[in-house]
């Protein structure tokens, strides 16, 4: 115990240092104490106050899509449905008859909307948003689905087309909803297809995102966002969609809002932005060409039809029949699930972009291989009697007691196989491919902004290939009549045509006319676009030609009952054997699938020819009788819509050599 | 308990007058950090206020008993402490509950503990050991204080791995504050603190620094520099934010009690635990803190020179890191709170909620007196 006093001693300095430790570090923590409430408390105050950050999204409206005369065919519409919450209702009679007694409701539905509360109240989903009605009177025309103006002398809603007035159920319950307790209105956009079925597989429809498109989306797409599925809807997608806006506020602490803008930093920097409304789009579509190729169709079970620009590639007419509606159930007038034609006429599928044999239509091709590798020229004289012995095979003419002896021009316009068979035989198929592929695109996608599918055109290589019948020398000769393996689409036949009668250019094909610039809301029209330059000479143009008006125009020709007097149109009938069996089909049906497809391609008018048209009715029959007359009746409808311009061709049109009508190649 | 003490002479009424304050000072605090738990619990809609007065009255009697006790005794059983306590580590991180992905509880019996609270008390009984038994004549060099760095490194890194990155730092600032009380030489002393800097950035790239610890610091050096550019950053950094928005909000006065907005949304994380400085200076203001800092200047003041009034080496050094426990604590959470610090994950001694935490501070307490009390008995 001696070192006692050493050790207190020594110990002194020790506790002197760490006195002062503790007061340094307390004296530290007050300086930030000091720092926080004094200097800056003012500042964490208002900070503090925020509870979060709310970012709401605000929906851009669609763009809308309209046909190249500014018809509407696609739009965006606002629908008020009524909602309730059950267990938010005090007096659920008493507030179903008010309803019944604005008009709102029908005796049976509000019925059945009491019914339907007083069950929700009494499960667990008291709490959870009940459709009271659907789509109330207010956008568009119960009668007729047109849109509606207000007016306000009369206080009525007023259809534009029809006329009739409607109660303006929407501002009705507004006025009314103090006394709704539990009730409230709840605005959506719906996609509005005024043309209907008209334009149902080019235009496509849209319908609600799903969990993978949102997840595939990377944040872009919301649940309850709508997303198109198909035709320009699909494609232009990302357009026609816009950009939703965002309403960006800070919550409170007691939940009242609180403008970014008074607050201290990082919150006065939080911006709100507006929605930006999709790009509205032009189609190079004309309603009044779908209405007649609809009309045409419509004694037909299936089939399509096609109407391209031939200078430009627009598309004015795509129509696939059967179609289907398009239109959402809410806005229908009598809300009930759409009619749909039967399964097996695959009303869903776009015919003008799915691939069939096209039988003598394809002769045009096979022709044009044969004039330019020398094969056969204006004096080529061949003798059909009604079958050619190929190689022991037997390939038989349409016309069983023969062509007898004919030229080129003949052979197009009585659509003579033997002739063809002929010429076949001398190119061989891989020739007849590679102008069927390399000069006229036909077994290449065409590039038109909707989805397609490709045709086909064997080549002996592609009979090489596994599981495939092995190749013969015969299978030339059929596919010069477009026989055989050949598969073509009817936009792809379109646009090989085109390129005949339009100096050698084969362009893509295009329904999208204009898109608004994002700016100015102008609308450019777009450019054609040539996917490639064709050098068949003129001398080749004109014999072919030639061949295409006199089947329409000759009493030869296999398409002359359908001709039009005065200013005539060109083309080629094809009826391609595509005997099938489908699932589902009925006897009737099953004797339908066996019978031929029934073509036409041509263009109007023979001589300068502004459109090219192919009418194809899916097993039809034969050309000349069935698909012709489809194809005469929309060429007519094109003609009575642009009469005035015509009239100096319909004056003078027969006294100009037919051989010139066509333009010399650039 | 201390009444036989006072009035034997000059000295011993000195010693007498600081055990008085701080116990005064303790009281205070006591019910001041109750009082204040009241209102985070109501806030909360909980009553836990009314376990921690268990707790307190609990951590009172033992502090009292360990107070009155014979420092001998301590001295005797410090290996079994010390390694029983370094067996405790080893068994949680084998056996123990894991909770938020770390393993900081064991069960015995039916009632959870934390191994680490025990073992701050058991270290400064073995460090004060080894200084009593080994006393080098010289200042400690690097050498010679390679045994007490190993005996602070041992649970150290065993509450590292847990992890518990808070208690941690507690136990080697704990450690260091022995060993510099005893004496360093201020080369060697440098040289300590040269290599622990060096470790630091060695640590955090051979991730032994746990990848949500890391996220913490880099939440705590956005909030130094407010860039709010990203949604992201204004949600992650949240949570330490908000308790610098409650701290800035209590202004100079306070809000008074209850009226905390910040605490009443609930939005302050770990509230009643880790966070409870922020209620108060919500509640209390500046001046609320400052008085609430005097009290624990006060406490610290009176405990350290209550511990040198101890006849003896052993009784000192244990009080003096005693002391150390409850300080460096205090001084860590609140540096966390205030934003100076990284959030680690400690609670505030006498006003946070908890068994362990209170029960081991008033622990700490009642050694820290027990060398004042016990003059010149080893």
């Amino acid at each position: 115990m001696t070192s006692l006093s050493g050790d207190r001693i020594e110990y002194r300095t020790q506790v002197r240092w760490s006195l002062i430790l503790v007061v340094a570090v307390l004296l530290v923590l007050t300086g930030r104490l000091f720092m926080l409430q004094v200097v800056q408390g003012e500042r964490l105050e208002t900070l503090a106050r925020v509870s979060h950050v709310v970012r709401e999204r605000i929906p851009a409206s669609r763009g809308t899509i309209r046909d190249r005369n500014g018809e509407t065919l696609a739009t965006d519409i606002e629908v008020s449905d009524l909602m309730v919450v059950p267990r938010y209702v005090q007096d659920v009679r008493g507030e179903v008859a008010l309803l019944r007694d604005l008009a709102v409701l029908d005796a049976s539905q509000a019925e059945d909307l009491a019914r339907r509360i007083e069950e929700a109240r009494a499960g667990p989903q008291g709490f959870q948003w009940l459709l009271a009605r659907p789509n109330l009177t207010g956008s568009l025309c119960p009668h007729d689905q047109e849109r509606m103006t207000f007016d306000s002398s009369r206080g009525m809603l007023v259809c534009t087309v029809c006329g009739r007035e409607f109660q303006d159920q929407r501002a009705v319950i507004q006025s009314r909803l103090h006394e709704l307790p539990g009730f409230s209105l709840q605005t959506r956009a719906v996609r509005h297809y005024p043309a209907r079925d008209l334009t149902a597989h080019a235009v496509g429809i849209v319908n609600e995102v799903g969990p993978g498109d949102i997840r595939r989306s990377e944040g872009r797409l919301k649940p309850g966002e709508l997303i198109g599925r198909s035709g320009i809807e699909k494609a232009l997608d990302d357009g026609l969609r816009g950009v939703p806006g965002e309403n960006v506020f800070v919550r409170g602490a007691g939940g009242e809002r609180l403008d970014p803008k008074g607050l201290p930093p990082p919150f006065n920097e939080l911006e709100s932005f507006a929605p930006r409304r999709g790009q509205d789009v032009t189609l190079s579509l004309d309603l009044t060409l779908q209405k007649a190729a609809r009309d045409a169709l419509s004694r037909h079970r299936s089939g399509a039809v096609v109407v391209m620009d031939v200078d430009t590639g627009e598309v004015l007419a795509l129509y696939s029949h059967p179609s289907f509606d398009p239109e959402p159930a809410v806005l229908r007038a009598d809300s009930s699930p759409t009619t749909r034609a039967d399964a097996v006429l695959s009303p869903l599928l776009n015919k003008a972009v799915t691939p069939y044999p096209p039988g003598s239509v394809f002769k045009m091709v096979t022709a044009v291989a044969a004039l330019m590798e020398g094969r056969a020229d204006a004096r080529t004289r061949i003798e059909c009697r009604g079958v050619l012995d190929y190689k022991r095979h037997l390939f038989r003419c349409h016309k069983r007691s023969g062509h007898g002896e004919i030229g080129i021009v003949e052979a197009i316009a009585a659509s003579c196989d033997v002739f063809f068979y002929t010429l076949a035989d001398t190119l061989g198929l891989d020739t007849l491919a590679h102008y069927a592929r390399d000069y006229f695109g036909i077994g290449e996608f065409t590039g038109i902004e909707v989805p397609e599918r490709r045709g086909v055109v064997p080549t002996v290589r592609w009979y090489g290939r596994q599981g495939r019948p092995a190749y013969q020398p015969g299978f030339a000769l059929n596919a010069s009549v477009g026989q055989g393996d050949v598969r073509v689409t009817p936009l792809a036949l379109a646009r090989a045509y085109a390129a005949l009668v339009n100096g050698g250019r084969l362009l893509r094909p295009r329904l999208v006319r204009a898109r608004a610039a994002p700016a100015t809301g102008s609308q450019p029209v777009a450019a054609p676009e040539v996917t490639r330059f064709l050098d068949i000479p003129p001398s080749v143009v004109r014999l072919v030609t030639a061949g295409l008006h006199d089947a329409v125009n000759t009493e030869d020709g296999t398409a002359y009952p359908a001709r039009i007097e005065g200013l005539p149109f060109a083309g080629k009938t094809g009826t391609a054997q595509a005997p099938e069996t489908r699932p589902g089909a009925d006897e009737r049906l099953q004797t339908w699938l066996k019978e031929d497809h029934a073509w036409f391609v041509g263009y109007a008018p023979s001589r300068r020819p502004r459109v090219v048209v192919v009418a194809f009715v899916e097993h039809g029959g034969f050309g000349g009788q069935v698909a012709a007359p489809v194809a005469r009746q929309v060429i007519e409808a094109y003609y009575a819509e642009h009469a005035d311009e015509f009239a100096d061709l319909w004056e003078d049109f027969d006294r100009e050599p037919i051989l010139d009508i066509v333009p010399e190649a650039p | 308990m201390s009444h036989s003490l006072l009035g034997h002479s000059a000295s011993t009424h000195r010693a007498g007058g600081s055990v008085f304050v701080a116990l005064v000072a303790l009281l205070v605090l006591l019910v001041v950090g109750l009082m204040n738990l009241r209102n985070a619990a109501l806030y909360a809609s909980e009553s836990f206020h009314q376990t921690q007065v268990l707790w307190v009255v609990i951590g009172l009697v033992l502090a009292a008993t360990v107070a009155l006790m014979d420092l001998r005794m301590f001295e005797r059983l410090t290996p079994v402490f010390y390694w029983g306590g370094v067996i405790l580590l080893l068994a949680v991180l084998l056996v123990g509950r894991e909770v938020n992905n770390a393993r900081r509880w064991i069960a015995v019996g039916g009632i959870a503990f934390q191994p680490s609270e025990f073992i701050k008390p058991a270290l400064v009984l073995m460090l004060a050991r080894f200084f009593h038994s080994e006393r080098s004549p010289e200042r400690y060099t690097l050498r010679t204080l390679l045994r007490p760095m190993g005996l602070v490194a041992l649970p150290a890194g065993l509450i590292l791995v847990e992890p518990d990155l808070g208690t941690t730092l507690v136990v080697m600032a704990v450690g260091f504050s022995v060993m510099f009380f005893e004496g360093v030489r201020l080369r060697s002393f440098l040289i300590l603190v040269g290599t622990i800097l060096l470790l630091l950035p060695i640590a955090w790239r051979l991730d032994l620094i746990q990848p949500y610890q890391k996220e913490r610091v880099r939440v705590w050096l956005a909030m130094k520099t407010p860039q709010p550019e990203g949604r992201k950053k204004l949600d992650k950094g949240m949570q330490p934010e908000q308790a610098l928005w409650a701290v800035g909000s209590g202004r100079i006065t306070g809000k008074g009690g209850l009226q905390g907005v910040q605490s009443r949304l609930k939005v302050l994380p770990e509230m009643h635990t880790d966070f409870i400085l922020a209620t108060f200076a919500e509640e209390r203001g500046f001046v609320g803190c400052v008085f609430l800092f005097l009290l624990y200047g006060v406490l610290f003041a009176a405990l350290l020179t209550v511990a040198v009034r101890a006849r003896e080496r052993f009784g000192v050094l244990v009080s003096v890191g005693a002391v150390a426990i409850v300080f460096w604590q205090m001084v860590f959470n609140a540096g966390m709170v205030l934003g100076l610090f990284p959030v680690v994950g400690l609670t505030m001694p006498f006003l946070s909620y908890g068994g362990s935490a209170t029960i081991s501070s008033l622990f700490a307490v009642g050694l820290a007196l027990n060398a004042g009390l016990h003059r010149g008995q080893v």
